[in-house]
């Protein structure tokens, strides 16, 4: 199969979709354990997925480094993020290059961006992931103009790329399972008011390297103060009933998996933990298919309806510290900052160490485009 | 020939993005010449529904096409590029006519879009099982499924990162409460073997779709003959074709029919296992389907006979059998108003002792393993089916000693009676 993708399976979804939208959306979620005071890494695992009318098994693990400066190998939540961004980017080429019968020698999509630094050296409360951009570098013999084409469509149908473009707002809660039942406290929470800095940064990057078909293999680095620490190669792949071989996490959970690990990570030495036992963060996101595939216009492409829920085992009496005590954890996480901001991501594609394509991608860019193919595809359609 | 019906996606530079796709799923793999025969009775679709009508000879029966390659053609090499290599004849294993007609013919008597024959029942087991989950997977059955799907299920599975959690497949209550997050599938037996105890076909169903998973049913006992799982909400229906769907206990063959959606899903596990069926096993399972509706007739009858001569009988303890009025599971009467194969299970009052000497004295039925066949077979559980249980577990599903079970074949039925009746004289 060209590129190792079955493009069958791709055109008999699209139209599987249009006749059954229920099958089109799937509700990816994932979990992660509270990390203890002293403990350098949340450890996040994947739980099975909501994919149309069925359920997917997805048995994974995903490691973060709480501290820019521990101990760990694993990649801290802004470098999964970028990767999720990357990978999502990728995947979504491929899709698009093999749509247009385009063999693909290799590709490449590497995320990079700056992480604002608090004067104590940790990421400031709040902040925005600053620079986002991503280059795809690829080795094949379509024309630049096919590059360009499906370039521009990429930055219109990657989910993980529009959650950057749009604001995507997570929702957050606290359940609390008691003796007599399950309460659930909404939580509040907005980015916290830019500190005082210094205006230092780290340099984030992610590097995604396509094998076959939607298996990637990823590495990502941090660099601060002329040294750089670079991960072992982690694998990115989707569920082989999303046409994958099931060999790792999807970008979309990966991006979950970095979202509850530095939640997790800021929350877990708060005092309104100690009433109460099995504190988890659970994360869950949807994507509607029919976006990114463009089978309904109005579906957004973005992976949305983010969502967190700290559930706990205890007495309900402590459900409303616990709230605010997470709604203070948001506020000064940088990765829901990120994704609740609309961004402008510069986008780059290169072949042959020249680049073909390059600019910035705004939400409103991205809109346009889509708006253009379907005007496009509809008149295909009615001659 | 070049390929079966249905359009192809079409990639290329005037398909913007993927929405400009062109294939949707279709019935089958179907080809041109092959009869397709919706909305008729189930034995006109038995004789031909699938039918391969050779256009250069016009021979009535489809040919064998003795073969484990083909030609290779543009649609060939657009296939291996695109991937709907399912639909175009180009390997043993990945497909062939004589495959593809008797899939059709199962297809159609299962009212279904798509089937796929393997080289055994446990072949289409293992296959739909590992295709349908994923590792981390967990699957809901019972003790009560036919033993090598019990050894399938506990021995092999948790190697193969699934768990698996036996229920009482009777019971609904538990069968939801041993669904976790986690859970993908339901698998049961819709007539257990050898109690033929009913599974509530139906709420199992209504489950299925209340949790997101996937029912799939090993129909072997009923035959679409006698009960359709699709029908009451079943997402697949598997059978062991060696047994009723072939019928002449001289093919040893699976089957597993559904949507499209699935079938290609395990189609694509079966290339890596394994476990196609050859051309000339295809070619007898299609002869023997052709008689499925009336054979399931006379089996019916014949089990139905024997229960009633059993039922009552000093020597027997009790019948299991849809027929009898203190059948516990009377749901399967609703699903399946018309028959209920050709099994009949009883307890001799004497244990398995009495059982064996039963056996000594029986002259029509054969003393083996197996059922479904054209003639009556018997065998005992606990030395057979079920001996891979202790004792214990045995009586934790109801296999009682003195249990016998027989498969009553298509003899006629006074003569069975009458050598059953001969055999029981005295025990």
């Amino acid at each position: 199969m060209r590129n190792g993708l079955n493009i069958t399976g791709v055109s008999e979804s699209v139209h599987e979709y249009r006749d059954n939208p229920e099958e089109a959306v799937s509700d990816f979620r994932v979990v992660t354990p509270l990390p203890a005071p002293g403990e350098d890494v949340a450890v996040s695992r994947t739980l099975a997925l909501r994919d149309g009318t069925y359920r997917i098994a997805r048995d994974f693990t995903l490691r973060h480094r709480l501290t820019l400066d521990g101990g760990s190998g694993a990649p801290t939540p802004a470098e999964s993020m970028l990767a999720a961004v990357a990978a999502c980017v990728l995947t979504t080429k491929i899709n698009g290059f093999t749509s247009r019968g385009v063999s693909l020698n290799s590709l490449r999509t590497t995320a990079r961006a700056r992480l604002p630094l608090g004067v104590d050296g940790a990421p400031a409360a709040g902040a925005v992931l600053d620079a986002l951009s991503w280059s795809t570098d690829i080795d094949c013999d379509a024309p630049t103009a096919t590059l360009r084409s499906i370039n521009e469509l990429v930055g219109a149908f990657s989910p993980n790329h529009q959650s950057a473009l749009d604001s995507s707002p997570v929702e957050v809660t606290v359940t609390v399972h008691g003796p007599g039942g399950s309460e659930v406290f909404p939580v509040e929470w907005a980015p916290a008011s830019p500190a005082e800095t210094d205006g230092s940064t780290v340099a984030a990057e992610a590097d995604v390297v396509w094998e076959d078909g939607s298996e990637s293999a990823y590495t990502t680095s941090l660099t601060a103060d002329g040294e750089t620490r670079t991960t072992d190669p982690l694998v990115v792949d989707q569920a082989k009933q999303m046409l994958g071989i099931d060999k790792g996490p999807n970008s979309q959970e990966i991006l979950l998996a970095a979202l509850t690990a530095e939640v997790a990570g800021l929350l877990r030495r708060d005092p309104a933990l100690i009433p109460v036992t099995g504190a988890r963060l659970y994360g869950s996101g949807r994507l509607d298919t029919r976006g990114m595939l463009n089978v309904v216009r109005e579906v957004p492409s973005r992976f949305h309806d983010l969502r967190l829920d700290l559930a706990v085992d205890g007495d309900p009496a402590h459900g409303g510290p616990l709230a605010a005590a997470l709604g203070a954890a948001m506020s000064r996480a940088v990765l829901p900052a990120t994704l609740l901001a609309r961004l402008t991501v510069a986008v780059e594609m290169t072949r042959d160490g020249r680049q073909e394509v390059s600019g910035l991608t705004t939400l409103a860019q991205t809109e346009a485009v889509r708006d253009e193919v379907t005007r496009r595809q509809l008149a295909a359609q009615h001659g | 020939m070049a390929k079966s019906q249905g359009s192809v996606p079409e990639p290329g530079a005037g398909k913007e993005w993927t929405d400009s796709l062109s294939r949707g799923r279709v019935p089958g793999p179907r080809l041109d010449q092959q009869r397709v025969v919706d909305g008729r009775g189930p034995s006109t679709r038995s004789v031909h529904a699938g039918t391969y009508e050779d256009p250069g000879t016009g021979a009535v029966g489809t040919p064998v096409f003795q073969t484990t390659t083909f030609k290779f053609t543009d649609d060939t090499y657009d296939a291996f590029d695109q991937g709907h290599i399912r639909d175009v004849p180009i390997y043993g294993r990945y497909g062939s006519p004589n495959q593809w007609t008797v899939q059709e013919k199962i297809a159609s008597l299962e009212n279904t879009e798509s089937a796929l024959v393997f080289s055994s029942g446990m072949a289409a087991i293992t296959t739909t099982l590992l295709a349908l989950t994923n590792h981390g997977g967990h699957i809901v059955s019972s003790r009560d499924v036919y033993g090598g799907t019990f050894n399938l299920l506990r021995e092999d599975m948790h190697q193969l990162g699934r768990t698996v959690t036996f229920t009482d497949p009777t019971d609904i209550d538990a069968v939801r409460a041993a669904v976790r997050d986690e859970t993908q599938v339901l698998y049961f037996e819709s007539l257990t073997n050898p109690l033929l105890k009913a599974v509530p076909l139906v709420e199992l169903g209504k489950l299925a779709r209340e949790r997101h998973l996937l029912l799939v049913i090993d129909n072997t006992f009923l035959t679409p003959i006698h009960l359709r799982p699709l029908e009451h909400g079943a997402h697949l229906v598997i059978h062991s074709a060696t047994k009723y769907l072939n019928g002449h206990s001289d093919v040893t063959a699976g089957a597993v029919a559904g949507s499209r959606k699935y079938v290609d899903r395990i189609w694509s596990q079966m290339l890596k296992f394994g476990g196609s069926l050859d051309a000339g096993m295809c070619f007898l399972l299609e002869r023997g389907l052709k008689t499925l509706a009336l054979r399931m007739g006379q089996h019916h009858v014949n089990a139905t006979a024997v229960a009633a001569l059993l039922d009552g009988h000093p020597a027997v303890h009790r019948v299991h059998h849809p027929s009898r009025p203190d059948y516990p599971w009377t749901w399967l009467h609703e699903v399946c108003p018309d028959g209920w194969g050709g099994m009949v299970s009883f307890e001799l009052k004497g244990g398995d002792e009495t059982a064996f000497k039963l056996l000594d004295r029986l002259r029509l039925p054969v003393v083996a393993t197996s059922l479904g066949g054209v003639e009556s077979l018997v065998s005992l559980p606990f030395n057979t089916s079920h001996s891979f249980l202790t004792a214990s577990q045995r009586a934790e599903v109801g296999i009682a000693p003195g249990l016998v079970r027989f498969s009553a074949g298509i003899e006629d039925t006074e003569d069975l009676v009458e050598d059953l009746e001969q055999a029981l004289e005295g025990l």
